[in-house]
C-alpha cells in the first residue's frame, strides 16, 4: 500500500467515448494525481472554448478529455509490451510506463480559461505547455510531491511535454501526429459537438502500433520512433487525417463560433485595457482584474482558481455596468452572455493570402491601433498533416531528415532493422495533403467603424499592386 | 512584430540562406536574442525547431514570398519581388538594429548555429548559465556528434553577448 494519506482502491470512470475506463490499484498513483486541485480544476475548463454557441452539446471539459488520453496512453503502451515481449523495447516500456502516463493524464493542465482561446487574448498566456510544465515540477503544488512519493521522476514526466524525452517513440504516444491526445479529442469533440466527422478506426490504429527506425544509426534505442505497421496501418492513419481535416473545416473553424471568438476577443482586451488603467468595474473579482492587469500571468495558487465559471461571474457583472467608460464592455459582455449580435463581419476573401492579410492587418494596426477590442482579424489556417513533401529529399537531404525527424507519421516493417518509411513517400492522400492549406480569414468590426474599415479592406485588396501580383 | 515582415527583413538583410537548419537556427538565435520573430520553439533531435516557422515558411512560398531552391546538397532560401514589395508598404525597408547580427550569424555553419542554439535553448531550460558543468554535461548528452564544437561555441556566444546584447539591438 502506498504511503499516501488519502487509500484509493483500484478506480473506474464510465466515460461516453470509451465506455469503462479503469485504474488498477497498481496504478494509485493516477488516483492520487486525478484527486489534486490542480486536475479537479480540469471539470471548470472546457475542452473547445465557446464552440457550445454553436453546437450546444460541445459543453465537454478537459477533466474527461485528459483521463481518455491516459486511457489511449496506456492501451499504447500495453499493445506495445505485447508486441515486443522480453524483448529491449519491452523492457523500457516497463521502465518508463507510469511516466508516459503520468504526463498523459497532466498534458492540459496549464491550460486557461476558454483553453487555446484565451492563448489568442494574450501573448503571455500562449504557452499553455510551459505552465503545464511547471505545474508538474513546482514545489508549490501536491503534483510533484505524488510523483516523487511514487517513484517517478517529475523531470522526466517535465521532459516528455517539452519534447525532450530521451525515447521518442514514447514521447511520440504523448506529443506526435497520431498521440493519444489527439485520438481522444478527435473522438470525442465529434461526439459532444453531434457531428460525425470525427470518427476513425481507432481499435485497429492500436493494433497497428510498432516500434520502427527512421534515423541512420537504427541501433540507438533514443531515436527509435513510434510507428504503424507498414502492412496494416495507413489506410487508418488516412482516416485518421481526413476526420482532424473535417473536425477542422466543420468545427474547430466553424464561422460561427469563430465569430464568438471574437467577441470574446475583444471583450477579454477592452477588460484588459480598463485592468490597465485601474478602471474595471469595481465589483469586478479581484483575481480576475489581477489576470487581466499582468496579461495573463498569475501565480500556482491564483492560477488552481482561475477557471470559467470565475470569468462567467466577472462577464456577468460586467453586464450591468453602467458609467460611460463602460458601455463598450457592457456592450460586449451582454452579447456574448445573450448571444446577440455585437460585431460586423465584412467581406473578405477567406483564402486571402499572406501578404495581403499582413497588409491589412499592418493598416488597421495604425488606424485603430493594435489589439484594439474593436476589431479582430481572424487568421485561421491550418494543414491537415504536417509532413515533408519527399521531392524535396534530393535537394535537402539533412533538412528533410530533421523535418520527417521532427513531425512525420512513420510505417514500419515492426522491427527497427529495415527503416522505417514517412507516410508521404508511399500514401498519395498524405502527399497531397502536405501541400493542402486551409485558410479561413475573417474580419469582424464595431459597426461604429465599419465605413472606415470597409475603406482599408478596399484599399488593399484593390488598389495596390500587390494584388495585380497575387 | 509580425511574422511575414520579420522574415521579409531578415532575407533582405542577408540575401539569402543556404538550408532549413540554418534558417532555423537563425531565426531562434536572433529570438533570444530578443528581436521578436515570436515563434515558440521545441526541441527536436536537431536542436531547437520551430514547427511553427517551419509551417510559416511553407505558407509564404505557397503564396509566392518565399522561395526556396536546390543548392548543392541543400536549398536557398530568399524573399520574393512580392515580399519585397510589402516591405516597402509597411515601411520595413530600412536595415533592422540586429542586421550586423543577422549577417555574422549567416556566416557561420549550420553545425556552429545547431550548437550556439542548443546553448541557448539549454540555459533557458534548465535555469543554468552558459558555461555552467550542468548545461556542459546536458549538452554533451544530447549532442554527442557535437561535443568538439562546444568549446568554440561557448566562446562564439559570449562574444555576441557582448557585442549584440538585446539593448544595442533594440537601439
Amino acid at each position: 500500500m502506498s504511503s499516501s494519506p488519502i487509500f484509493h482502491r483500484a478506480r473506474v470512470f464510465r466515460d461516453p467515448v470509451h465506455g469503462l475506463i479503469p485504474i488498477n490499484a497498481k496504478d494509485e498513483f493516477l488516483s492520487e494525481l486525478i484527486d489534486t486541485p490542480e486536475f479537479q480544476r480540469l471539470h471548470r475548463v472546457r475542452q473547445l472554448g465557446v464552440a457550445s454557441m454553436t453546437f450546444p452539446g460541445a459543453d465537454h471539459s478537459r477533466f474527461c478529455h485528459s483521463i481518455g488520453v491516459m486511457h489511449i496512453a496506456s492501451r499504447i503502451l500495453e499493445v506495445l509490451r505485447n508486441r515486443y515481449h522480453d524483448s529491449s523495447i519491452a523492457n523500457l516500456v516497463d521502465k518508463h510506463r507510469q511516466t508516459i502516463l503520468a504526463a498523459a493524464l497532466l498534458h492540459d493542465i496549464g491550460h486557461g480559461p476558454f483553453s487555446h482561446l484565451m492563448e489568442r487574448a494574450f501573448k503571455s498566456s500562449k504557452d499553455h505547455e510551459v505552465r503545464t510544465m511547471d505545474m508538474i515540477t513546482t514545489s508549490k503544488g501536491s503534483v510533484s510531491q505524488i510523483l516523487k512519493r511514487n517513484g517517478i521522476n517529475p523531470d522526466d514526466v517535465r521532459q516528455v511535454i517539452d519534447h525532450k524525452f530521451p525515447f521518442l517513440f514514447l514521447q511520440d504516444i504523448v506529443s506526435s501526429q497520431l498521440d493519444a491526445d489527439r485520438m481522444d479529442y478527435l473522438i470525442r469533440d465529434s461526439h459532444f459537438a453531434g457531428v460525425d466527422y470525427g470518427v476513425f478506426d481507432l481499435e485497429w490504429i492500436l493494433n497497428c502500433f510498432c516500434v520502427g527506425s527512421y534515423a541512420e544509426d537504427n541501433t540507438d534505442p533514443e531515436r527509435w520512433r513510434l510507428c504503424l505497421d507498414k502492412k496494416r496501418g495507413l489506410q487508418a492513419a488516412e482516416q485518421l487525417i481526413l476526420a482532424r481535416q473535417h473536425m477542422s473545416l466543420q468545427v474547430y473553424y466553424h464561422k460561427s463560433t469563430r465569430r464568438w471568438e471574437a467577441v470574446f476577443l475583444c471583450l477579454i482586451r477592452e477588460a484588459a485595457r480598463l485592468a490597465a488603467e485601474n478602471a474595471l468595474p469595481a465589483n469586478t473579482p479581484e483575481l480576475v482584474v489581477l489576470y487581466l492587469k499582468d496579461r495573463g500571468r498569475v501565480n500556482h495558487e491564483q492560477f488552481l482558481f482561475l477557471d470559467e465559471p470565475l470569468m462567467f461571474t466577472a462577464f456577468a457583472l460586467w453586464r450591468t455596468a453602467s458609467k460611460p467608460e463602460h458601455q463598450w464592455l457592457n456592450k460586449l459582455a451582454s452579447g456574448f452572455l445573450n448571444r446577440s449580435k455585437v460585431l460586423e463581419r465584412m467581406d473578405l476573401q477567406e483564402d486571402l493570402p499572406s501578404h495581403l492579410e499582413t497588409l491589412l492587418r499592418e493598416n488597421l494596426n495604425k488606424a485603430f491601433g493594435a489589439e484594439n477590442s474593436h476589431w479582430e482579424l481572424d487568421q485561421g489556417e491550418f494543414t491537415p498533416y504536417k509532413g515533408e513533401d519527399p521531392d524535396t529529399k534530393k535537394g535537402d537531404p539533412e533538412g528533410y531528415e530533421d523535418s520527417v525527424l521532427a513531425t512525420s507519421i512513420l510505417l514500419s516493417d515492426t522491427t527497427t532493422t529495415l527503416r522505417a518509411v514517412p507516410v508521404a513517400e508511399v500514401s498519395a492522400i498524405f502527399k497531397t495533403l502536405i501541400d493542402q492549406r486551409f485558410r479561413l480569414r475573417r474580419l469582424f468590426c464595431d459597426p461604429k467603424i465599419k465605413i472606415e474599415v470597409d475603406r482599408i479592406v478596399r484599399d488593399v485588396l484593390t488598389s495596390n499592386q500587390l494584388v495585380l501580383h497575387s | 512584430m509580425n511574422i511575414l515582415i520579420q522574415l521579409g527583413s531578415l532575407l533582405r538583410t542577408v540575401t539569402q540562406i543556404e538550408g532549413r537548419k540554418k534558417l532555423q537556427k537563425m531565426v531562434h538565435i536572433l529570438q533570444e536574442f530578443g528581436v521578436p520573430f515570436d515563434v515558440s520553439y521545441g526541441y527536436h533531435f536537431y536542436g531547437p525547431f520551430s514547427e511553427q516557422l517551419q509551417d510559416s515558411l511553407q505558407s509564404f512560398q505557397h503564396d509566392g514570398l518565399i522561395h526556396e531552391t536546390p543548392y548543392h546538397q541543400t536549398s536557398r532560401f530568399a524573399a520574393d519581388a512580392k515580399l519585397l514589395e510589402l516591405l516597402e508598404l509597411v515601411d520595413a525597408t530600412s536595415p533592422p538594429a540586429w542586421a550586423p547580427f543577422a549577417i555574422e550569424l549567416n556566416a557561420k555553419s549550420p553545425r556552429d548555429l545547431e550548437a550556439i542554439s542548443t546553448l541557448l535553448y539549454l540555459e533557458k531550460q534548465t535555469g543554468n548559465i552558459v558555461g555552467s558543468d550542468a548545461v556542459d554535461e546536458t549538452f554533451e548528452k544530447l549532442k554527442p556528434n557535437l561535443k568538439e564544437l562546444l568549446p568554440k561555441a561557448k566562446s562564439t556566444l559570449a562574444e555576441f553577448r557582448v557585442t549584440f546584447s538585446p539593448n544595442k539591438l533594440a537601439a
